[in-house]
């Protein structure tokens, strides 16, 4: 029962820990896009340098939910406090 | 998901592994053909270079040539145009005064030819004159004017000028017996003895001319004694008047 | 995680070494690229190159003009290391959708093992460019105060590295097999398309985040010299 509460516990921190993140990174992204946007309709000329940053910049916001992924998949597949 | 320490040396080993690899076979080659092809165009950009310079000076040369050469033709053609000016304007005097020249001889010429002309005119005209003259006068022809001559040749004897009068006196002087007075009709006596008084006045002595009749002479008188001739007659006379031209032009 | 590896089968033990499917692969994309680069670059001809030299040098200018984008003045240096992680990690992420194989970066050792090595490096090429002295006193910049700072950040920045490229590249595969799992077969295929431009990126900015750390070390004496 208790070990049950555990796992339920633990899934729900799971999907917490990508969700919050995924949140975070949404925004983040969103922000990226955002300015991409304007500074392109602003000045076209720049636009393969500003893919680059623009790239880069969503990547590395992503990244961030990419650590709440592996927090997730280690809370599920590998956490060292159940068994 | 598990970390495992032998795979992590070995991937890094790995890593080291390959980057020595591709530093030795990707990098390293490639880098050096890149800068080779680099070194050969800038090879082939100074040559470019050197051949431009070298093109340039060779065209710079040939314009000062072209250009030495145009000065060249200018002062050739200067002297060329100032010989063929000054020849021309020698050429000019010398053909002026040819010109001049034969201007002169045309008008020379011409003037002669006027003067033939006007000479052949009078000549003819004094032809024509003479001709009307003699018809006229041979119609006139006949005793009457043969005596009047006959006569005025009388009055004349005795005016004649002084250097006549002696080569005359001469004449008859010379010549006693060979005075001959011809008339187109025969004299009467009383005019013949007129002559004779007349030329034996004028010779000094006594003289007998011949007298003798001559129709060519139409009218009038002749006088022969030896080089000194008289004549009062209208054919003589005619004569005259027709010969004086030609010894007068 | 599920997924056939015929690898499997070549995995042994060498010494108390246990070899296994992981290395096998990086072993395979070594050979491959030295390989390549090896059959690319027996005949190089300055005058008329054949299409993979000119592949070969596109890339290796394109490799040398983003790093000295970077680190202007160093890109022959930094060539070696920068340009093989780029090759090296993008050619690995690819690896994934190759049957039979997976991702070595899908594995958290290797990413560490990456992270590892620029961690590393970066003191080394600080180190070997700067000299001791002046590499160590960029730690204290501009305030000796920041010091615990910029030693944690050395070490959260590396760790970073190594997950977000292991995530990615593990959270790809396990989306595509969720995606086999539920819909079926053939279902996964834009997601193994969205793979190939992920795996592409991330080697990107793998090595790009390398570079960038490389030059931050770097920058000091750059500052130094202007100074001068």
């Amino acid at each position: 029962m208790e070990s049950n509460l555990m796992i339920g516990l633990v899934c729900i921190g799971a999907a917490l820990s990508i969700g919050i993140a995924g949140l975070g990174a949404g925004i983040g992204i969103g922000n990226i896009g955002n300015g991409a946007t304007q500074g392109l309709a602003r000045n076209p000329e720049v636009q393969p340098k500003m893919m680059t940053f623009m790239i880069l910049g969503m990547a590395l916001a992503e990244s961030v939910a990419i650590y709440g992924l592996v927090i997730s998949l280690i809370l599920l597949f590998a956490n060292p406090l159940i068994k | 998901m598990e970390f495992d320490w032998t795979t992590f040396a070995l991937e890094v080993l790995n890593f080291l592994v390959l980057v020595w690899l591709l530093k030795r076979f990707f990098y390293r080659p490639v880098l050096a053909v890149i800068e080779a092809r680099q070194e050969e165009c800038a090879k082939t950009i100074a040559d470019a270079e050197a051949v431009r310079l070298e093109a340039e000076e060779l065209k710079s040369q040939y314009l000062a040539h072209l250009a030495e050469r145009d000065k060249e033709r200018a002062e050739a053609k200067a002297r060329l145009d100032k010989e063929i000016s000054g020849e021309r304007l020698q050429r000019l005097a010398v053909l002026e005064v040819e010109i001049g020249e034969e201007r002169q001889r045309r008008e020379a010429v011409e003037a002669r030819k006027r003067s033939e002309r006007e000479h052949a005119l009078e000549r003819e005209a004094m032809t024509i004159t003479t001709l009307f003259a003699t018809r006229f006068l041979d119609r006139l022809a006949g005793p009457e004017l043969e005596a009047r001559l006959a006569d005025l040749t009388l009055s004349e004897l005795g005016t004649l000028a002084p250097d006549t009068l002696e080569a005359m006196r001469i004449a008859l002087q010379e010549h006693r017996e060979t005075v001959k007075v011809t008339t187109a009709y025969p004299l009467d006596e009383v005019r013949r003895t007129a002559f004779t008084q007349a030329l034996g006045l004028l010779a000094g002595r006594a003289v007998v001319p011949e007298f003798s009749e001559d129709v060519t002479l139409k009218a009038g008188v002749c006088i022969i004694a030896g080089a000194w001739v008289l004549m009062a007659n209208l054919r003589d006379e005619l004569n005259f008047f027709t010969g004086t031209f030609d010894h007068d032009g | 995680m599920g997924k056939p590896e015929f690898l499997e089968l070549l995995t042994f033990h060498l010494g108390p070494l246990y070899i296994d499917t992981t290395v096998l692969t990086t072993w395979l994309l070594m050979a491959g690229l030295t390989g390549l680069a090896w059959f690319g670059t027996r005949r190089l001809s300055v005058v008329s190159p054949t299409r993979l030299q000119t592949a070969f040098e596109g890339t290796v200018l394109a490799l040398q003009a983003a790093i000295d984008g970077a680190a202007p003045g160093y890109a022959l240096r930094l060539l070696p290391f920068i340009g093989t992680l780029w090759l090296f990690v993008g050619v690995a992420n690819l690896a994934g959708l190759v049957p039979g194989l997976r991702s070595p970066t899908g594995n958290l050792s290797v990413t560490v093992a990456l992270a590892m090595l620029v961690f590393v490096s970066v003191h080394w090429f600080g180190i070997r460019i700067d000299g001791l002295r002046a590499y160590l006193h960029h730690y204290l910049e501009p305030n000796p105060i920041l010091l615990p700072f910029h030693l944690m950040g050395e070490l959260t920045r590396t760790l970073a590295l190594a997950v977000r490229l292991f995530g990615n590249m593990m959270s790809l595969e396990m989306a595509a097999l969720l995606v086999l799992l539920v819909a079926g077969f053939l279902a996964p295929v834009p997601l193994l398309m969205l793979h190939i431009v992920e795996a592409l990126v991330q080697s990107y900015i793998f090595g790009m985040l390398a570079l960038v750390y490389v030059a931050g070390a770097l920058q000091s004496h750059e500052l130094k010299k202007r100074s001068d």
